[in-house]
């Protein structure tokens, strides 16, 4: 099976590897971009099957991305979650209304940006490494 | 006009007006036009309010960003050692990343409770309306606190392998459960907090308990604990560490999904919080997939937005 690939935009170069890591883990290929500008143009090159875009960019920002691969035939499709520091009570309903799948504040739960972006892709190779070492779990109830 | 008295407060001048009504024309103007002073004033005053907010609101729009941003590259980096994606730890370098966890997130979840008091009190908050797989959202919840917690403390789970997909909201949810681990875990030394959650398809709740083995509350402090600001002073005047804001979240936004808490303590024993709010299953609902309940504007209508009536029955107190 074909590993799906993932676009990450951030500005934060830090951002970026840590999600690179954690994606890889789980079986995803990523590419990386740091700017609204290189956002548009690895979309283009790479065509991802999901992009996570960080809202506040140096040469602009999210929602302006997010119009503009609307307007590029073949990427308007392309599944967008937001991954930004910006307060969710403020920005969601924009993001949302903009056309992303989700809004996930900084700093983010890895299992469940990790869960959203598995929905959208309906099932990459998935191999969860990170529970592997429980020691308190317990269904005792049922 | 004949007996007010105009008062410029801020300026030296003051202008009391005759008791009589032999004020002259000149009198009359003066206290005309301190009154409109007095107008505009008040108006300024307003305005200066207005603006204030914003300033508060975009001081706090930036220092959520400004916050978040490195203590998501933290957590971020520590979730990546921790997990070992960059390779094998021995156990102290295990027990030091896992303490690095530990901490971020104490203070991730602090800084996040001022955020969410500050949506409150500017009237912001909502609870949306979304599908929730409850068991994913618990397992997230306890792969956050898969790491020693550096005491003779556990945390147990204890649900059902089947409880349903449901409408309300995540994050509301995960603020809930996470403050009232994080109570339970602060005030026990030694011991286990149990989260376990069920669907009681009965009355069609979600339900929550989060019990520990910590030191208890007295009975007369039960209803305090959930005031914003305000903690546990023990009987020794020792107040324990924390803000004050977790509790009273667990309440306010409990009382957002339209629900109650209750709490069941007995001092030097230990505590079992309640959480129980209405719910609909997910496969039952034909709605958007994307509702918002934005009920609150000020701290009075958060309150009224909950289902069970007054402030005075939200805590149930029961007997052990």
């Amino acid at each position: 099976m074909k590993r799906k690939k993932i676009l990450i935009v951030d500005d934060d170069e830090d951002v970026l590897l840590g999600l690179r890591v954690r994606l890889g883990a789980r079986g995803y290929a990523t590419v990386l971009a740091i700017n609204a500008h290189w956002a548009i143009r690895v979309a283009q090159d790479e065509k991802p099957d999901l992009i996570l875009l960080d809202l506040g960019l140096p040469d602009g920002n999210g929602f302006m991305v997010m119009e503009k691969l609307k307007q590029i035939n073949g990427l308007a499709s392309i599944p967008i979650i937001i991954v930004s520091a910006r307060p969710l009570e403020v920005y969601k309903d924009a993001a949302l209304l903009g056309g992303a799948k989700g809004y996930f504040q900084k700093p983010f739960d890895n299992e469940a940006l990790l869960a959203a972006i598995h929905k959208e892709l309906a099932g990459p190779v998935a191999t969860p490494e990170s529970n592997s070492n429980s020691t308190t779990w317990q269904l005792t109830r049922n | 006009l004949e007996d007010a008295k105009y008062r410029v407060v801020t300026s030296i001048v003051v202008i009391d007006t005759p008791d009589t009504d032999q004020a002259t024309d000149t009198e009359k103007v003066v206290a005309e036009v301190s009154r409109k002073v007095t107008d505009l004033m008040d108006q300024i005053g307003t305005a200066k309010l207005k603006v204030n907010d914003v300033i508060k609101r975009d001081l706090i729009s930036a220092m959520s960003r400004e916050v978040r941003t490195p203590l998501n590259v933290v957590m971020g980096y520590a979730g990546i050692l921790h997990d070992k994606l960059l390779g094998a730890l021995n156990p102290e370098q295990e027990k030091a990343i896992g303490k690095v966890i530990g901490q971020t997130n104490d203070l991730s979840l602090i800084m996040s409770n001022i955020f969410e008091t500050h949506w409150i009190d500017s009237g912001t908050a909502k609870a949306e309306r979304h599908e929730i797989h409850v068991v994913g959202l618990l397992s997230e919840l306890k792969s956050a606190y898969d790491f020693p917690l550096g005491k003779s403390v556990r945390i147990d789970w204890d649900y059902p392998a089947d409880l349903p997909a449901i409408m309300s909201d995540a994050a509301k949810i995960r603020v809930i459960l996470q403050n009232l681990i994080s109570n339970g875990l602060r005030f026990t030394q030694e011991g286990v907090v149990t989260v376990s959650a069920r669907y009681v398809s009965e009355t069609s709740r979600l339900e929550f308990d989060v019990t520990d083995t910590g030191i208890g509350i007295p009975g007369e402090s039960l209803e305090a604990i959930f005031e914003k600001f305000r903690q546990l002073n023990l009987s020794g005047g020792s107040i324990l560490s924390g803000m004050g804001l977790g509790l009273y979240l667990v309440r306010t936004f409990t009382k957002l999904l339209g629900g109650i808490v209750s709490v069941h303590s007995e001092y030097g024993k230990g505590s079992i919080f309640t959480v129980s709010f209405p719910v609909a299953r997910a496969d039952t609902v034909v709605a958007a997939p994307h509702d918002v309940m934005s009920l609150p504007n000020t701290q009075v209508s958060v309150a009224s937005a909950s289902e069970e009536g007054p402030d005075d029955n939200i805590l149930n107190r029961r007997e052990l």
